[in-house]
């Protein structure tokens, strides 16, 4: 009889990754989804406040994006060497230019004024979507069980929560817009119907608490909002935290699941 | 130049850690920390940033034809572990920077002067042997000796190991070699020995492949490795459904209640 496995070692190496990387996954998130927004609340005329407040939260997470994947790296001097090459295959290079890209247009977008501003909001929109939903792949395209588990899952759950976490921005800096209740809404739905393909992390508190302020908690509060308005800005600070609760929960699940001998 | 590569024969290994040490000289490879494991006489565990071989002590229960124990003590396995330098690398697809290369000699090299310390290709190796060095901040792992090779000589384990147990040579030739010693081990008795080489997975074989006996996974060597290439389409696909969604709902919601 030979055993299964060697002293009960874990094959696997964990992720190195530290804190600035699933707050980067939150932030560009948020950021990409927002750009979405900005552009679509303009092409349909709403306000442009609404707008205009959109587009500096896509700027303004982009901004932050870039120090916060430099600051994860090993030799954080080095970062340009991201841009050496552009590999497809790779969701980390795909990631890299595409934020590039994303911060290039989405800043160009709260700078110029009229047509080059809605150019580069077109644009700073169309590499938004691939920011709120890459980060999925990237998890699930690894040789991490639990991350790879949920190939199918993760770049869905990560979109919703970007629109969650974009929508709960806008309210929180006052927009009262029905859009951004029922885009929150639709999120939190999204994200309680995933709930089954979220890691099951025995005395994971992390995971728990993303399960209930990003998905039932918000989802109700927005029903509610309805009759009483002031819920809204409660459900916005539960979805908030709940998506950035959900990254940091997926990282910490991969670390698990790479330390375990049996996975 | 030809494709070269390792045969590394366990039923030959006496354990000695020549080959560790080799590695450790020849490529300046820092100390990883002098820890007891508590469970073997395996203290260092496993392969990593700054160990390139690893010599494995796998304890295997006494059964006839195993040979050379006493009944009820167990029988030695030994082990000389190293990077697969596999045929499809899941390091060298994800590494963003092109820091990992396939050399003229087949092997899967990291180029130190690029490495930026991303850390995506120690979550995209299915054996666990890329790791981030701490304090140097960049992924190291074994460079089969690529300026030895170059120079005409053989890597430094090979040189060192006393027993012919790990050997380097042009890779058909030595999958020649492992053939005709797993036929050899099979006439004298020693049915369980196998040829670790995982050709039929999606890593689609390795240029450094191994002589086991019994259960890969006893070594710590996976059943059917996966490259993470491969799920590639299905993350994407999700991704595009995902982006659609959050496209058209947006422009839904907005044309709809884009107004208080």
């Amino acid at each position: 009889m030979t055993s299964d496995t060697y002293y009960d070692l874990p094959l696997l190496k964990p992720p190195v990754w530290t804190w600035e990387v699933p707050v980067y996954f939150f932030v560009g998130g948020a950021a990409g989804a927002a750009a979405v927004f900005a552009a679509a609340a303009q092409l349909t005329g709403a306000s442009p406040k609404l707008v205009r407040d959109a587009r500096r939260i896509a700027a303004a997470g982009a901004v932050l994006s870039g120090p916060l994947l430099v600051a994860d790296l090993g030799r954080p001097e080095r970062f340009l060497n991201m841009l050496r090459v552009f590999k497809p295959q790779s969701p980390m290079s795909v990631g890299a230019w595409t934020l590039t890209a994303f911060g290039a247009s989405s800043t160009a977008a709260v700078m110029f004024r009229g047509r080059l501003g809605d150019v580069a909001a077109v644009a700073s929109a169309a590499t938004g979507l691939v920011m709120s939903t890459y980060t999925g792949v990237l998890l699930g395209a690894t040789a991490i069980p639990v991350w790879a588990r949920h190939k199918k899952t993760l770049p869905i759950l990560f979109g919703a929560s970007a629109v969650a976490s974009a929508a709960a921005l806008l309210e929180l800096r006052g927009h009262q817009e029905p859009a951004l209740n029922a885009l929150g809404f639709a999120a939190a739905a999204a994200e309680t119907a995933l709930t089954p393909h979220r890691p099951r992390v025995a005395g994971e508190l992390t995971a728990l608490a993303a399960q209930i302020f990003s998905g039932p908690l918000p989802a109700l509060l927005r029903l509610a909002s309805l009759k009483s308005k002031r819920l809204r800005r409660v459900a916005a600070g539960s979805a908030l935290l709940g998506s950035l609760l959900t990254r940091l929960a997926w990282v910490e699940a991969g670390k698990a699941s790479a330390r375990d001998s049996r996975p | 130049m030809t494709v070269t590569g390792f045969f590394t024969d366990s039923t030959l290994c006496i354990g000695c850690k020549a080959c560790e040490v080799a590695c450790k000289e020849w490529n300046d490879v820092p100390h990883d920390g002098f820890n007891w494991s508590g469970n073997s006489y395996d203290n260092t565990g496993a392969l990593g940033h700054s160990t390139w071989r690893h010599v494995k002590f796998v304890e295997l229960s006494p059964e006839i034809g195993r040979g050379g124990n006493a009944p009820g003590k167990m029988a030695w396995e030994f082990s000389s572990d190293v990077c697969k330098h596999c045929e499809n690398a899941g390091c060298l697809e994800a590494c963003p920077t092109g820091s990992i290369i396939r050399t003229d000699i087949g092997s899967v090299y990291v180029q130190p002067d690029i490495c930026n310390g991303c850390g995506y290709c120690v979550v995209s190796c299915p054996f666990g042997v890329i790791d981030r060095r701490e304090g140097d901040g960049r992924a190291f792992k074994c460079t089969f000796c690529y300026d030895r090779q170059k120079a005409g000589l053989e890597p430094a384990c090979a040189k060192a190991c006393p027993t012919g147990s790990i050997l380097f040579g042009d890779l058909d030739a030595l999958e020649r070699v492992a053939d005709q010693r797993i036929a050899q081990l099979h006439a004298m008795g020693m049915n369980d020995a196998t040829i670790y080489n995982p050709k039929e997975s999606s890593v689609g074989g390795t240029h450094a492949f191994f002589l086991v006996r019994g259960d890969p996974r006893a070594y710590n060597l996976p059943a059917n490795p996966v490259m993470p290439t491969t799920h590639l389409k299905d993350a994407w696909r999700a991704a595009a459904i995902g982006a659609a969604a959050i496209a058209v709902g947006s422009f839904v919601a907005f044309a709809l209640g884009g107004r208080k």
